[in-house]
């Protein structure tokens, strides 16, 4: 699915206008790095509430789509940053990762 | 064919972490290695990164590629593993809470690196741990696959 297809008002989306075009497959959730490392997938979104530079890194080593930081996280200007220099969408929303789940299959995103 | 390189990690640094496995991704991607390959070094190589950030007091990478396999080694000033047996068990961490404010702490790090890599090994005493990772770029099928539990 477009990480376009996702944005509203409860998903907004701080990565650049190009971020709207990628396409995630899949969705892995933890908060939990090695965790990721090991089961993420490439194109995976990545569910969260890390928000801090090394969510972006390991998103990056493992080409990530998609990083959606929920329960309200934001990540730092660097971070966006770096996210835009390396493809990856970020998105942020104040719903749970439960929630987020729910919705995402619900509009048959995942 | 052989390419080196020669990266400095500092302790503690949790921004910079990952800069050495970023551009050693990036060299391999260079190459157009399997994506298999790419993932499993790329894995292997943050994890021990991250390791050398949390848990000592500083070290350096260096990457050697050949024809047909690539060698890491990951060596740092200490101050040991107290118990590398015990380090290899799945869900044992000495990890400090700022380690796991930034996501990291689950006790999973030497393990994902030993399922990632064909061959490891590590030695460890108070002056330091020397850890060598071999990835065959031929033949991967032989590895135990990452995904696997």
């Amino acid at each position: 699915m477009k990480v376009l297809n996702l944005i509203s008002k409860d998903y907004i989306l701080l990565t650049n206008e190009l971020s709207k075009e990628l396409i995630f497959v899949g969705i892995y959730v933890s908060d939990l790095l090695s965790n990721v490392l090991r089961q993420a997938k490439p194109e995976n979104g990545l569910v969260t509430t890390l928000a801090n530079m090394n969510t972006i890194a390991v998103a990056s080593m493992l080409d990530l789509a998609l990083v959606l930081f929920c329960e309200g996280k934001m990540p730092s200007v660097e971070m966006i940053s770096r996210a835009n220099e390396e493809g990856i969408a970020l998105i942020s929303s104040s719903k749970t990762a439960v929630e987020v789940i729910l919705e995402m299959h619900q509009i048959d995103a995942i | 064919m052989s390419y080196s390189k020669h990266f400095d990690i500092q302790a503690g640094n949790y921004d910079e972490a990952g800069k050495a496995a970023s551009e050693i991704k990036r060299i391999l991607k260079g190459n157009h290695f399997s994506k298999d390959l790419i993932k499993r070094v790329s894995v292997a190589s943050y994890e021990a990164e991250i390791n050398i950030v949390i848990h000592s007091k500083g070290g350096y990478a260096d990457f050697l590629l050949l024809d047909d396999m690539v060698l890491l080694q990951f060596i740092d000033f200490g101050p040991g593993i107290e118990n590398i047996e015990l380090a290899m068990t799945e869900g044992f961490s000495t990890a400090s809470d700022l380690s796991r404010l930034n996501g990291f702490g689950a006790g999973m790090g030497l393990n994902n690196i030993k399922k990632s890599s064909d061959e490891m090994s590590i030695i460890s005493d108070p002056n330091g741990t020397v850890l060598k990772l071999k990835f065959n770029i031929f033949g991967e099928d032989n590895h135990e696959s990452i995904e696997s539990n």
